[in-house]
């Protein structure tokens, strides 16, 4: 058991212990350290006295070169336990004796040494003069085991152990008496917060026992259940609300762990699903509601946001299919955000049934499609039919004129009206299949968009227009025009057909047309202004509409077809045609092309 | 203290007298040996050992403080008889001073000679006259030494005795206490003590 987890009252108990130990473990280590450290000393001191008392009694010995004398006295060491040799030299540093006699002389150093006591190898040995009124006679050598220092220690040692027992088993009969006082309050303390935890009863108080920490803990705790209890209150009435805003929302919304099970299911989930709240939470989603084809992907998804965080679907909204509980398949729009509360992440899901509107959207695009076959039917219809009508039409009128050429005067009168009228017919019926095949020609026969310099476009209109202009004295002015994505020759026709309207509708003083241009939001804006006849603003749409005239024949000669040819040349670009007018006050025609060329048709 | 350590000392000595005899006979040899390489030709190699010992008598031995006139006055070792010793023992104490008083040689041809004197050896040539000497030197405080057989015995207080090549000493303890001379116990330790014929 780690001693985190031991029980407090063991831990008491250990703690004095463990202190009691410490302190007396300590003082045990100084002790012996300034043993060790002073004993030495003491040791040295004592086979310096030692020796001292040999070397006194060896100079007799010395002097009167007498080995045996001197191998006694030093036999004398005998006595001292500890000494393991001693040897004495004489003036000369020659070996004089030595004890043990049985130890051979190559045991003892050969030569005397620095003078005094050194510890070295377990042992304590060293070199000290012997003199006799004042004068040296010779060295003696001593050499000492440790073993009076290992007897002392030992003596130490068992003298120590007992006190740490004595102390240990008195601060164990201290920490059994001792512990009480703090442990009882803990251990109710303690016994309280279980059946708190244990309850969930938050409404109990646990007992106060004494006025110091303690009691301030007791306090404190008190105070904490009574806040525990308000914020759960709070907490619980919160989750009730957001609950119930959860279940107002028209989504299904789900919320799902790390581990891809499902915790949370509103109202509406369970409506479009088919399954219970109950039953949703706790399974896996990707079993739930995800169709077999999606699952891995989305499990591998799910593996790879946890490890790396990134996930690409996550945060906007996708289109993909869903299983209700019945096991059909529908189209659903979803949206998965990632929520972070704290270390834990969970994923929020968002899903919208779009059965209704993908249907929708599928017939719109049938009925698009349906539209648009039959419209390029229709312009394909259009073309062929203006064009092969030209052949017998040109055919009429070629004989008609030559029947009118030839026999000129010799029917009546008015067989000659007649054949006027023929041609005349004719010929307008010409004029207005040229423009029918032109305006059909702007869907189908569209040149792709290329960089199209406008000055030449508008000098290629101007030209095309030369005698008309030159007939009526018209006066043109123009601003700088720019280059753009376009049809050139279609733009062209354009310029050509509203400076020709402008000249075409003229009042009673020779025509001013000037061709305007300036760029406003990505578009450019172009204006044929005059000074003709203007029209009423309730005809401004209906001028725009394939066959619609404001005047009759008689007055202004045309087909009806001019401005709806213009209307379809700038829808193509991308662009909107309109005019501004008042009667009597001139017209100014605008049109806008796209800077980026617009879509091309 | 010193005297039960000394008696230790004797106590134990017993046990390992016999043990060592052939190193001692050795090492004396040795001894002898190395000293006569720089010792003079002319006396025979124990005289200059015996020289040694008898400065080093100066160490060992108490004079009374009658014994010289002031703090300076010589120390002198004195031969009477013939001198044996050659040059060795003018070798052996020039230049010593021992407790402040200078150390100095004086040879006597016969005992009326000697005036003042702390060690005296008396030479062989001077056997036949011991008896003499010894009276007319009583109560004077000089150590008498010799070499003569019996020297000892006879009355003198040192006698130098070679044995197996080893020169031994023994001491006559009451001649030397007659002299009011004291002996140090460690060099009596080393010597055979020996007792005065009562004739």
């Amino acid at each position: 058991m780690k001693f985190r987890d031991t029980p407090i009252q063991r831990k008491v108990m250990m703690v004095m212990l463990l202190t009691s130990g410490a302190v007396l473990l300590l003082m045990g280590t100084a002790f012996f350290a300034y043993e060790f450290l002073t004993f030495r000393q003491t040791l040295v001191r004592q086979l310096s006295t030692l020796g001292e008392i040999i070397a006194t009694n060896s100079t007799a010995a010395l002097a009167f070169d007498d080995r045996e004398g001197a191998t006694e006295i030093l036999a004398a060491l005998q006595a001292e336990g500890h000494i393991v040799g001693v040897s004495l030299y004489d003036r000369e540093g020659q070996l004089f004796a030595h004890y043990p006699v049985a130890l051979p002389s190559q045991a003892f150093p050969g030569v005397p040494e620095q003078e005094g006591y050194r510890f070295e190898h377990g042992h304590l040995a060293g070199f000290q003069p012997v003199m006799q009124g004042g004068r040296r006679l010779g060295t003696l050598y001593l050499k000492s085991d440790m073993g009076a220092m290992y007897e002392r220690f030992r003596l130490y040692g068992r003298i120590a152990a007992l006190v740490l027992g004595l102390s240990f088993l008195s601060a164990y009969l201290l920490s059994r008496a001792l512990r009480q006082q703090i442990v009882r309050p803990v251990l109710a303390l303690a016994e309280t917060a279980r059946a708190v935890s244990e309850r969930r009863d938050y409404s109990v108080r646990a007992e106060k026992l004494s006025e110091n920490e303690l009691g301030q803990l007791t306090d404190a705790f008190n105070h904490m259940l009574t806040q525990i209890d308000a914020q759960n209150q709070a907490l619980r009435e919160g989750a009730a609300r957001l609950r119930a805003v959860l279940n107002a929302a028209h989504n299904a919304v789900m919320v799902i762990d790390a581990g891809g099970t499902i915790t949370d299911w509103n109202d509406r989930a369970e409506t479009i699903f088919g399954w219970r709240r109950t039953d949703a939470i706790g399974r896996e989603l990707a079993e739930t509601i995800i169709p077999p084809h999606y699952r891995e992907a989305h499990r591998r998804g799910l593996k790879h946001f946890l490890a790396t965080g990134e996930g690409p679907v996550l945060n906007q909204l996708i289109e993909m299919s869903a299983l209700r509980r019945d096991g059909t398949e529908f189209p659903v729009e979803l949206s998965i955000s990632p929520l972070k509360t704290g270390d834990e992440v969970t994923f929020c899901g968002f899903i919208t049934d779009i059965t209704e509107r993908k249907q929708a959207e599928r017939a719109l695009k049938r009925y698009a499609a349906e539209l648009k076959r039959s419209n390029e039917e229709l312009e394909q219809f259009a073309y062929v039919a203006s064009h092969d009508l030209q052949e017998p039409l040109r055919k009429v009128i070629n004989f008609t004129q030559l029947l009118a050429r030839r026999y000129e005067g010799q029917l009546d009168e008015k067989a000659d009206t007649f054949v006027a009228y023929i041609v005349d017919g004719a010929t307008r019926m010409q004029g207005l299949i040229n423009d029918l095949l032109t305006l059909s020609r702007v869907g189908t026969r569209g040149k792709a968009f290329a960089p199209t310099d406008l000055e030449t476009v508008l000098n290629v209109a101007l030209a095309n227009l030369r005698v008309a202009l030159e007939e009526t004295g018209a006066e043109v002015t123009r601003e700088a025009l720019p280059t753009l994505m376009a049809d050139g020759s279609q733009l062209a026709q354009l310029f050509q057909n509203l400076i020709g309207n402008a000249i075409k509708f003229r009042s009673d003083v020779p025509p001013g047309v000037h061709v305007g241009a300036e760029c406003r939001e990505g578009a450019w804006r172009f204006s044929v202004r005059d000074n003709g006849i203007g029209l009423a603003p309730e005809f401004a749409e209906r001028i725009f509409v394939l066959f619609q005239r404001l005047h009759s024949q008689a007055e202004y000669p045309g087909t009806g077809i001019g401005l709806a040819i213009c209307k379809k040349i700038v829808e193509r670009h991308g662009g909107r045609i309109w005019v501004a007018s008042q009667p009597g006050e001139g017209a100014t025609f605008y049109f806008t092309i796209p800077v980026d060329g617009g879509p091309q048709s | 203290m010193a005297t039960v350590r000394e008696a230790a000392y004797r106590w134990s000595t017993w046990r390992w007298r016999g043990v060592s005899k052939v190193g001692l006979v050795l090492s004396a040899l040795l001894l002898v040996g190395a000293l006569d390489g720089y010792g003079q030709a002319a006396a025979p190699p124990e005289y200059q050992v015996k020289a040694v010992f008898l400065f080093n008598f100066t160490q060992f031995v108490a004079w009374p403080p009658s014994a010289f006139p002031d703090g300076q006055a010589p120390l002198v070792l004195g031969v009477l008889g013939d001198d044996p010793f050659g040059g060795f023992l003018d070798e052996a104490v020039r230049g010593e001073v021992v407790n402040s008083h200078p150390m100095v040689v004086e040879r006597y041809r016969q005992v009326e000679d000697i005036e003042a004197c702390h060690i005296l050896f008396i030479s062989a040539s001077e056997a036949g006259r011991l008896e003499r000497i010894f009276a007319l030197l009583k109560g004077r405080n000089i150590l008498t030494v010799g070499d003569s057989a019996r020297f000892a015995r006879q009355g003198g207080m040192v006698q130098f005795v070679t044995e197996r090549n080893k020169i031994r000493l023994h001491i006559n303890v009451e001649a030397a206490e007659a002299a009011a001379l004291m002996i140090s116990s460690k060099l009596l330790r080393l010597a055979e003590i020996v007792t005065p014929e009562t004739d």
